[in-house]
């Protein structure tokens, strides 16, 4: 079994909620808001699909065997469950749930774990990113899989992918994150621990590096980057525009100052550049059915740690433009709209087990901006 | 500066450095994630320098802790050798804020 660095981006979400308490989905609006689904244990990703089916993904919550990673909280080495916990389900459009599919958890407590991240649909082929932890961990993590009648099969591991090419040349480290179904018939998954733009053949598992970022400037020094004053970027959510364009939500890590996250464009010849800026801990990136983006912040983190109900919806503008249309959610992790604009939101993705759920904002998209 | 005035300027450097976003400290409020306390700082180096698994070079508390801001690499806390938020080497902070922050540390007993 192959060493498995940290999954960079992941551990920090991970950390950064591993040590506050749990809340509801608390909205600026809350009239707007109807609450799917509850019960979800650290849910990262939702996808609406044309048939107006709802899928939701969860971390899980480990299992009954344990396996031994460095804790990227304490840094000692730490028993973690492992087991198939993390889910897939569905929500129809009558809003009866149904268990999808399993896929692999590593969990040891609150925010402290690693399982089900994104989803995509493909050509009618459901696809899920599952995201990595560190150590000699179990080797269906860090991969990307298709899921036809509730059977899980692996498209490619992302990590050994990192393990032997290690595209951005600083820490081996892999956790595929953002995943989106590419206009060109391919996956797109944004490695949140790896910093790079990767396109994938759902058939052969083949990989191709679209882009590598570049770090973020920052006020400290970063011993994974050779003590560069840049924080490493954190690539989290991949959306197209209808030309086909590359946009990718970076989050970026620590010291995950406010203003400090952005969007960037990724042409298809794979150049890179700023789109929009002055944005903070960006968890995910979609383009509404108004053809505008949409981001999700995470929240904003203190000294104090990460700060309660700070979460929010941005419409993406570019330079520095983009507005806040929802504020007060309680730590979002991802965004999906049907095709009459209304949003679905995962909130508390990484708190205690079962508190994880899945809010509906109905027409977000023809929200205005909220006041400062 | 007089001690006073070194422990507030350490203090101002500490949140400018974003310290407390790793370590705790309560004079500073913070309540950092990913790394050891900074509360009794002042008692901990002096412990740790007589600790027989020390592995830095120096033999003063206020040695360990300007040690341990410029050059922390030479020896990691018990608990933290794996953790991914590997402490910086913060040779880009003056030594004059270096100075500061050693005084406002040593402090806290």
């Amino acid at each position: 079994m192959k060493k498995k660095a940290i999954a960079g981006s992941r551990t920090v979400l991970a950390l950064a909620l591993a040590v506050f308490a749990f809340g509801v989905a608390v909205v600026s609006a809350q009239e707007m808001s109807t609450t799917v689904a509850t019960g979800l244990n650290g849910p990262m990703g939702v996808l609406v699909t044309s048939d107006g089916s709802v899928w939701v993904i969860d971390t899980g919550v480990g299992g009954d065997r344990e396996v031994e990673f460095p804790s990227p909280l304490s840094g000692e080495l730490t028993v973690y469950k492992y087991g198939q916990t993390a889910r897939i389900i569905r929500i129809d459009a009558e809003g009866t749930q149904a268990e999808v599919a399993i896929l692999p958890s590593v969990y040891t407590s609150p925010g402290d774990g690693a399982g089900g991240s994104r989803l995509a649909m493909l050509n009618g082929t459901l696809y899920a990113t599952i995201g990595a932890l560190s150590g000699d961990g179990p080797p269906e993590m860090g991969a990307v899989v298709r899921i036809e009648a509730g059977r899980v099969t692996e498209v490619v591991n992302v990590w050994d992918f990192e393990s032997d090419q290690n595209p951005d040349g600083f820490r081996l480290e892999s956790n595929p994150y953002g995943l989106a179904a590419g206009p060109d018939g391919n996956l797109w998954v944004a490695d949140a621990a790896g910093n790079d733009l990767l396109k994938i053949d759902p058939d052969t598992g083949q990989i191709e590096v679209v882009a590598v970022f570049d770090g973020v400037p920052s006020p400290i020094p970063n011993p994974g980057r050779g003590d560069a004053m840049e924080s490493d970027p954190v690539p989290t959510g991949v959306t197209f525009d209808e030309d086909g364009n590359v946009y990718v939500s970076l989050l970026p890590g620590v010291p995950f100052l406010p203003g400090s996250a952005k969007v960037v464009k990724v042409t298809t010849d794979g150049d890179v550049s700023d789109h929009a800026t002055g944005l903070t801990m960006l968890t995910d990136l979609r383009t509404g059915p108004d053809g505008e983006l949409y981001a999700v912040s995470f929240g904003r983190f203190s000294e104090q740690g990460p700060v309660p109900n700070s979460g929010a919806i941005i419409r993406v503008k570019e330079g520095t433009e983009s507005e806040e249309i929802l504020s007060g959610l309680s730590f979002p992790t991802s965004i999906d709209f049907n095709a009459g604009g209304d949003a679905y939101v995962t909130v508390d993705g990484m708190g205690e087990p079962g508190t994880g759920a899945l809010v509906m904002f109905k027409g977000l998209t023809s929200r205005p901006a909220v006041d400062p | 500066m007089d001690n006073h005035q070194l422990i507030v300027s350490g203090l101002e450097v500490y949140r400018s450095q974003y310290c407390g976003l790793c370590h705790v400290l309560d004079s500073a409020e913070a309540g950092g994630l990913f790394g050891p306390t900074h509360n009794a700082m002042g008692a901990t180096a002096e412990q740790r320098i007589r600790d027989p698994k020390y592995t830095g070079m120096a033999t003063t508390a206020e040695g360990y802790i300007r040690e341990s801001i410029i050059d922390p690499a030479v020896y990691i806390v018990l608990g933290y050798g794996h953790t991914r938020y590997q402490m910086p080497a913060y040779t880009n902070v003056s030594k004059a804020c270096v100075n500061a922050l050693v005084q406002m540390l040593l402090q806290e007993t």
